[in-house]
């Protein structure tokens, strides 16, 4: 080899080696959805007894969070508040229980004011036209101990699909302060955003959108029950 | 020997870029579009409510090859807590409960990174509150990092939880009807500066 070979050739082999070199990144693991949520705060897992009757959703204490993946990298999440509805439960035929709840999507919220104007223009929600989101269940079942599993319809932009809550029962019993009796339940489910035209951006943002929901929910005050 | 001479700096050049493409520590800024800290408590053992701590801002360096390098540290501003029912978020920044007047934002610094086996890591930290400083440690899942797709600035994200008692904060009004534990659950993405080179 001689020296002109050389010099040129030692440029290019260092060139080579560092470009060879050069796209080495940290190892880029698989997108994961962020460890499920286990009932955070549920209390025991003493048997829960059931108490038949027919609970009002307290907007106040229910949360539907919305979990998604962003590119592999975080797991943010949106909450649709202000739920309304109907709880009925029935301790001694629990397939006659039903829930009921209505969404409106002027209580969502993704905690970024810029992501939020989005969400509710035609690129997703079209809150505008569909100003709410409904679930209505079609079959209550036992699923041992505290856990029932709820199938329902959920309506989303007029697009409607059965969906599958695991529930957990966290508790019956009279509200310490508003003295009437009062239930409360978690719930978890995995939807397909595109099966509801929300499917925008997916799949780099997941198509799955994980929800868990808390609710708390009282029977009608006995005013309420006298007047009717 | 002219030949050995190019072998040896071809092979230098190898170890340098070897050793530079996974020793750095990496400096990212956490992105506060992508980065929340929920807080979820038991209310009378009915209902799992949740607050959203937002606006996080702060810094997570990270290396890979050496865990213990790695550090983080994030404010809080209490203007961005939201517990989805606006008299209770008044409530929260009241007196009663974070006196955000006072003390307008928390921190978190951490203080010891180890490797806690695949991808998960366990930071050790001060959690300040109220001025109030209490130990806390996160369990980490590292998600991914690599470059973004839309701008290919190095990036990485983390998903964190852990469990404090809010009563240790000088939050303990209601407890224990509504519960002293409070379960911390974070996500953040954060991207470096600009792309290497």
């Amino acid at each position: 080899m001689n020296t002109t070979t050389k010099t040129l050739l030692l440029p290019l082999a260092l060139t080579l080696a560092l470009a060879a070199c050069k796209p080495a990144e940290p190892p880029a693991p698989a997108a994961e959805a962020a460890p499920a949520a286990q009932e955070a705060g549920a209390p025991v897992e003493a048997q829960v007894e059931g108490v038949s009757g027919t609970y009002i959703i307290d907007p106040n204490h229910t949360n539907v969070l919305a979990q998604w993946n962003h590119f592999g990298f975080s797991n943010p999440s949106a909450n649709f508040g202000q739920a309304a509805g109907t709880i009925v439960y029935d301790a001694d035929n629990v397939a006659a229980s039903s829930v009921e709840v209505t969404l409106p999507l002027s209580g969502l919220t993704s905690f970024v004011a810029d992501f939020d104007a989005h969400l509710s223009n035609a690129d997703f929600f079209d809150v505008a036209t569909f100003p709410v989101a409904t679930f209505k269940s079609t079959s209550v079942e036992s699923a041992g101990g505290n856990k029932l599993k709820v199938t329902g319809d959920l309506t989303i932009k007029d697009n409607t699909h059965p969906v599958v809550l695991d529930v957990t029962m966290n508790g019956f019993a009279e509200h310490p302060m508003l003295k009437r009796a009062t239930t409360g339940f978690d719930a978890t489910t995995t939807i397909k955003r595109s099966d509801f035209g929300v499917g925008a951006f997916a799949p780099n943002v997941s198509d799955e959108v994980h929800l868990r929901i808390t609710t708390e929910a009282s029977v009608a005050a006995p005013e309420a029950d006298a007047a009717g | 020997m002219p030949r050995s001479w190019a072998r040896l700096a071809l092979g230098m050049a190898l170890a340098a870029c070897a050793t530079a493409a996974v020793a750095a520590p990496v400096a990212y800024r956490i992105d506060p579009a992508h980065t929340e800290v929920i807080a979820q408590w038991s209310h009378l053992g009915f209902s799992n409510p949740t607050a959203h701590f937002g606006q996080v801002e702060g810094a997570i360096v990270y290396d890979a090859d050496d865990v213990p390098a790695s550090s983080v540290e994030v404010t809080i501003p209490l203007s961005g807590l939201n517990a989805h029912v606006a008299r209770f978020d008044e409530h929260l920044r009241s007196a009663d409960f974070f006196e955000a007047a006072t003390f307008p934002v928390a921190s978190f610094r951490s203080t010891s990174v180890e490797a806690a086996g695949d991808r998960r890591l366990k930071v050790a930290g001060e959690l300040t509150i109220k001025g109030i400083i209490r130990p806390v440690v996160l369990d980490v899942v590292l998600n991914k990092a690599g470059p973004h797709p839309r701008n290919s600035r190095p990036t990485i994200g983390f998903d964190a939880t852990t469990t404090v008692l809010r009563s240790e904060f000088g939050l303990g009004r209601g407890t224990p009807a509504v519960s002293d534990e409070v379960k911390i659950r974070i996500t953040t993405e954060a991207q470096a500066e600009a792309a290497p080179n």
